[in-house]
C-alpha cells in the first residue's frame, strides 16, 4: 500500500521534472536560433586613410534616390588642426551605426523600425511608417529623418534594398576612391572587415550605451594622408 | 530637299554668325588687355600666353613677370622663369608663393578648406587655371569637385 503510494509519488515527480527540462531545452533552442543571425554586417571606417571627397556620400544620395536637404550619409569635418602650412583635417562619418541592441526597434510602436534577422542589418518598413517619429528621438546617435516623399522614417540601410539585392557592395564603400571604407560580415573571421579590424586598434561612439554599434572607425591620426 | 536648305541654310549661317562674332569679341577684349601688350612675352607666346581670365584686368595692373618671373636668359639661357602646373620645373612650394604673394591663406581658407590642406604641397594650378576667360574649377559641382579630389588620392 505506502510502496504503491510511492512509487506513485516518485513517478510523478520523475515526469514533472523530465517534462519541464524537455520545454526549458526546447525554449532555449527555439530563442537561441531566433536571436543568432546568419550573418552580421558591420562597416569600418578607416579615418586615417579618409580624404574628405564626399565621394561616398554623393553615391549614396544616387543610389538611393536620397532628396537634397536630408542624407543618409555625411562626412563631418573637424579642423584644421597645426599651423599653416602643416594642417589637416579629421573625417569622421555621420551615419546609421547598425546598432546590435536597437533603441530604434524598442520604440517603435507599428514594428516599422526591425532589424533583419538574416543579416542583423536595421532596416524601416515604409509602409509600415506612420511617422511619429519616437525612432527618431530614440537614435542615440542623431541618423534619422523623415523622408521628404515617403513621409516615413529614413536611414542607412547599408544599401539592403539596393544595392546589396544585386550582391554588390554599398554604395559608399564601392565609391571611395582610397578604400577608407570595409564592409563585410563580422561572424566570418575570413572576412576583410574581421581582417581590417584585427589589424589595427578600432573604436566606436557611445558604446557607453550599450547599443553594440557595428559601424567601427579606425582613428584619424594627425598630419598629411598617406595611401 | 529645297525646303530643308530654305529652312536649315539660315539657321547654319545665323549660328556661324554667332560663334564667329564670339570668338571675334574675345580675341578682341583680350588684345585690349594690357598685359596682352606686353611684347616681351607676347612676341613668342602669342598662342599660349594670351591672357583672358580675371587677372588680366587692366585695373589689377598685373604683368606677365609678376608671376612667371623675369625673362633673363630665356629662352636660350638660363632663368628663373616659373611655369605653373604639374609639368613645371618648378616645386610645388616655388609656384604656391607667387599666388600667395598677393592671396592671403586665411582668405583662401574661407572659400574652400582643402586650400589648407594642400598649403604648400599641392600646385595651385593642379585645379585653377588663370588663363582662360574662366577658372575651370570656380561653380564646379559636388561631383565633378569629387572626382577632382580623387585623381589624386587613388588607393593603389
Amino acid at each position: 500500500m505506502s510502496n504503491s503510494r510511492r512509487l506513485f509519488l516518485k513517478g510523478a515527480c520523475a515526469a514533472v521534472v523530465g517534462a519541464s527540462g524537455f520545454t526549458i531545452a526546447t525554449a532555449k533552442d527555439r530563442t537561441a536560433g531566433a536571436a543568432e543571425p546568419a550573418c552580421k554586417y558591420a562597416l569600418v571606417h578607416d579615418e586615417t586613410k579618409c580624404i574628405g571627397c564626399d565621394a561616398c556620400s554623393i553615391a549614396c544620395r544616387e543610389v538611393n534616390q536620397v532628396p537634397e536637404g536630408v542624407s543618409r550619409l555625411e562626412i563631418e569635418r573637424e579642423g584644421p588642426f597645426g599651423e599653416y602650412p602643416d594642417q589637416y583635417f579629421r573625417f569622421t562619418r555621420k551615419s546609421c551605426q547598425q546598432c546590435d541592441d536597437t533603441p530604434c526597434v524598442k520604440v517603435c510602436p507599428t514594428g516599422a523600425a526591425y532589424k533583419d534577422p538574416k543579416t542583423g542589418i536595421v532596416s524601416v518598413d515604409e509602409w509600415k511608417c506612420v511617422g511619429c517619429q519616437y525612432c527618431i528621438a530614440a537614435c542615440p546617435y542623431q541618423i534619422r529623418f523623415i523622408h521628404p516623399v515617403t513621409k516615413a522614417a529614413d536611414k542607412c540601410d547599408f544599401c539592403k534594398e539596393t544595392r546589396l539585392k544585386e550582391g554588390k557592395l554599398p554604395a559608399c564603400v564601392d565609391a571611395c576612391p582610397t578604400k577608407a571604407l570595409t564592409f563585410g560580415d563580422i561572424s566570418d573571421p575570413q572576412s576583410q572587415v574581421v581582417q581590417v579590424l584585427k589589424a589595427a586598434p578600432s573604436y566606436r561612439t557611445k558604446t557607453d550605451l550599450g547599443t553594440r554599434p557595428k559601424v567601427f572607425r579606425i582613428a584619424a591620426k594627425g598630419g598629411e594622408i598617406n595611401l | 530637299m529645297s525646303r530643308l536648305f530654305k529652312y536649315s541654310a539660315p539657321v547654319l549661317m545665323s549660328i556661324l554668325l554667332v560663334v564667329a562674332a564670339s570668338t571675334v569679341s574675345i580675341q578682341s577684349v583680350a588684345a585690349e588687355f594690357k598685359i596682352n601688350e606686353n611684347k616681351q612675352c607676347i612676341m613668342c607666346h602669342k598662342r599660349n600666353g594670351m591672357m583672358h581670365g580675371v587677372h588680366a584686368n587692366n585695373a589689377l595692373d598685373i604683368s606677365c613677370q609678376d608671376c612667371h618671373g623675369e625673362k633673363e636668359g630665356h629662352p636660350r639661357k638660363a632663368s628663373n622663369l616659373v611655369g605653373f602646373g604639374d609639368k613645371s620645373t618648378a616645386d610645388a612650394n616655388t609656384q604656391t608663393e607667387r599666388c600667395l604673394a598677393c592671396h592671403d591663406h586665411e582668405v583662401l581658407a574661407q572659400d574652400d578648406w582643402s586650400h589648407d590642406a594642400h598649403s604648400n604641397k599641392v600646385n595651385c594650378a593642379s585645379c585653377h587655371l588663370l588663363h582662360p576667360n574662366t577658372d575651370p574649377v570656380i561653380g564646379v559641382s559636388a561631383k565633378e569637385r569629387s572626382e577632382l579630389c580623387s585623381s589624386c588620392h587613388v588607393a593603389k
